[in-house]
């Protein structure tokens, strides 16, 4: 039986993380992007956010991390994909639980404190991590920390995020630890489920304000029943991910293997499947403004294309899906 | 957010669990409707006598006085034995019999809720009429006062296990000049009331479950009114809520064992080969398992009802047309035949009809939810 109801300092981080983030990522860094090309990656942000600890959330206070769970680190991405914000943040954030997991206390307290930062590697692309930074690499099979020694600039789908591909790295941790992909997913869900919520509000608010035929367009059904069905997504999604997020936490606490593998790889697909039809509803509710570059309903297009394929192999979460283990919730 | 550890709560799942192998029927339940309702009197009766029957009922009305959380512990190990639901006893224990709690007389309470919960009497909801589906405030059968009588005119449709049910949970417009919220009456009626006739209707998989009832001069003693002469609005919004909130999370929960069956199933077929197919059936899956995290969402309470009901409505609604539409694809060409799953597909419609359509419900989160304009 899972309780679902936030704790106090569950509830005070993740308004600390919605304040903060409202600030550091304002929508219109995205726009910019869009139309000027990328700025240079603004080291004294992630400075600021390494401050405030949200790279060792999960990391046990022994080797410089905060020390808290899984369903925080969730609270925190699920917030930081409502505001579409750009950097290395799960590579980093997980990079240094996996660094001390296995020990790697120096690598961990590095990617913690902001000297160092880490992308998701996904075949051979990174994204946001170039030449001296590290790469996560997360499969079924295992987790690999490397770092990059050549690579070359890619044109990104999403101009506000650098991709890059790698052609020469070293390795630096390596654990096989089956718990990683299911906290890959949670993180990486969370954002996209983020993602998901925002476009409900900006659809909500624009269908409430924009008028023809002499009324909001949100009265009429064919507005509002898209929007009804964006919320239903998001809902379900924030849902299933937080009871994954629960049971996929109890492999670290409590050693159980593959404790929510399943819950985790379900709530991914929901939340994929969110961020991407969501995005595109929200372009149709706000018709032609809304595939324009200075709109930012194509931040969370181009985002979603980006942060689907941070998860793993549709493959993995197809197998995983269809095995028919005991259904969960001990 | 935590996994539940509580010994109490172990050990009340173990109890439940154990109580189940030991009592659950193990005959399937008939398609015959008579021998279907007795089958779900003696099922509820065997419950009630083993202190299972309305675990979340206040024990002052026959029940366990439990919280949600054991109400859904309940279900959950309703669903993993395979035990039936509650079929014709859905209306009485899930809208008449908390309706009856919420808004009845200690005279009514008493009349009425035992015979529910020791599984006596099943009800129906004679909400809906032919002119009056989503529109359901705009209903017109009529209900006029003869001295201590309500004498009720009029016809309703789509009521479930009519045929089978002793009461009705039964909605009249008692003021018709009133606004048409304010007009309306609700009212228990026995179900062998002269002048009510009850006629099945035919759905397209064969069965006859949902009903007709016609009203002619039908008289109900004005002692039935539950909740007040002309706020049956307000009473029956009361049980409604709890339909699309906890009410059907029971039968909700099952999906997952559909869903399992015919993975085997396209397993056996050689179908999860079919990349399509094992990414269709993979969604559904992810789905099935929502339904759950929808019920801890549901004990947590945490949202507001309208938007947890409604995207349950929903949610619930499309994952069991997507279950019986992709089972009949694999399937394949033995569909000709009827079988377990085309019957499925055929009697999945009402998913998205019964009980607030998926349209109505589009509309509820779109204008008490997000607040866009009617």
């Amino acid at each position: 039986m899972i309780d679902l109801k936030l704790s106090d300092d569950e509830k005070f981080l993740q308004e600390s993380v919605r304040d903060v983030g409202a600030k550091e990522f304002p929508l219109d860094e995205g726009i910019r992007a869009g139309i000027d090309g990328r700025k240079p990656f603004d080291e004294a942000r992630w400075q600021r956010l390494a401050g405030l600890g949200w790279f060792g959330i999960c990391v046990p206070e022994a080797q410089g991390g905060i020390g808290l769970g899984l369903t925080h680190e969730m609270l925190v991405f699920n917030e930081l994909g409502k505001v579409a914000a750009s950097g290395p943040l799960v590579g980093t954030a997980l990079g240094a639980y996996v660094a001390a997991r296995a020990k790697s206390d120096e690598i961990a307290a590095a990617l913690i404190a902001g000297q160092r930062k880490a992308g998701i590697l996904v075949g051979d692309l990174v994204v946001d991590a170039g030449v001296g930074d590290l790469a996560l690499r997360v499969t079924s099979e295992g987790t690999e920390l490397l770092e990059i020694t050549e690579a070359t600039p890619v044109v990104s789908v999403d101009e506000a995020l650098a991709v890059n591909r790698v052609t020469g790295t070293t390795s630096l941790v390596h654990i096989t630890d089956d718990d990683i992909p299911s906290r890959l997913r949670v993180l990486v869900g969370a954002y996209l489920v983020g993602l998901a919520e925002t476009t409900v509000e900006m659809s909500a608010d624009y269908a409430k304000t924009r008028e023809q035929f002499g009324k909001p367009i949100g009265s009429f059904q064919a507005v509002k029943h898209r929007c009804s069905e964006m919320v239903t997504r998001a809902y379900t999604a924030k849902a299933q991910l937080a009871v994954g997020a629960v049971l996929a936490n109890l492999a670290a606490t409590e050693g159980i293997a593959g404790s929510g593998l399943l819950e985790v790889a379900s709530g991914y697909l929901l939340a994929m499947d969110a961020a991407q039809q969501n995005a595109d509803d929200n372009i149709q509710n706000h018709g032609g403004i809304g595939f324009t570059a200075e709109h930012p309903a194509g931040i969370f297009v181009k985002r979603t294309q980006v942060y689907r394929h941070l998860g793993g192999k549709m493959s993995d979460l197809i197998q995983i899906a269809l095995v028919s283990p005991e259904t969960s919730a001990a | 957010m935590d996994l539940l550890t509580d010994p109490t709560i172990t050990a009340f799942r173990e109890e439940a669990r154990t109580w189940l192998e030991e009592n659950k029927p193990t005959e399937a339940r008939p398609h015959d409707d008579q021998a279907a309702r007795e089958f779900d009197r003696a099922w509820q009766h065997k419950q009630y006598e083993g202190g299972w029957a309305g675990v979340a009922w206040p024990e002052e009305f026959g029940g366990r006085g439990l919280a949600p959380l054991q109400q859904m512990i309940w279900y959950e190990e309703m669903v993993r034995a395979g035990a039936p639901s509650t079929g014709s006893f859905t209306v009485a224990l899930g809208h008449a019999g908390p309706t009856i709690m919420a808004n009845g007389t200690k005279e009514q309470q008493a009349l009425y809720l035992d015979r529910i919960i020791s599984g006596d009497t099943p009800w129906c909801q004679g909400f809906s009429e032919p002119g009056s589906g989503s529109d359901l405030a705009s209903l017109r059968t009529r209900a006029v006062i003869d001295g201590d009588e309500l004498v009720v005119n009029g016809q309703k449709i789509w009521t479930s296990y009519a045929h089978i049910a002793d009461f009705q949970e039964l909605l009249v417009r008692t003021d018709p000049e009133a606004p048409k919220h304010k007009g309306i009456t609700w009212v228990v009626m026995a179900m062998d009331t002269p002048g009510l006739t009850v006629r099945p209707i035919q759905t397209i998989d064969g069965n006859a479950h949902f009903c007709e009832c016609f009203y002619d001069d039908v008289r109900i003693p004005l002692a039935n009114v539950v909740g007040g002469l002309n706020n049956g609005w307000r009473t029956a919004m009361s049980t409604l809520s709890f339909e699309r909130g906890m009410g059907y999370l029971q039968s909700r929960l099952t999906i997952i064992n559909e869903v399992d069956k015919l993975i085997e199933e396209a397993r056996q077929r050689k179908l999860l080969e079919n990349d399509r197919i094992a990414y269709e059936l993979a969604h559904i899956r992810a789905q099935a398992v929502t339904v759950h995290a929808l019920g801890y969402d549901g004990v947590a309470a945490t949202s507001q009802p309208e938007l947890m009901s409604s995207v349950n409505q929903i949610f619930n609604g499309e994952l069991s047309k997507s279950l019986a539409r992709i089972a009949i694809e694999i399937q394949g060409d033995d569909g000709l035949e009827r079988t377990e799953w085309n019957g499925r597909y055929l009697g999945s419609f009402p998913a998205t009809i019964a009980g607030g359509s998926k349209d109505i419900q589009k509309n509820i989160l779109g204008e008490r939810v997000l607040g866009l304009p009617r």
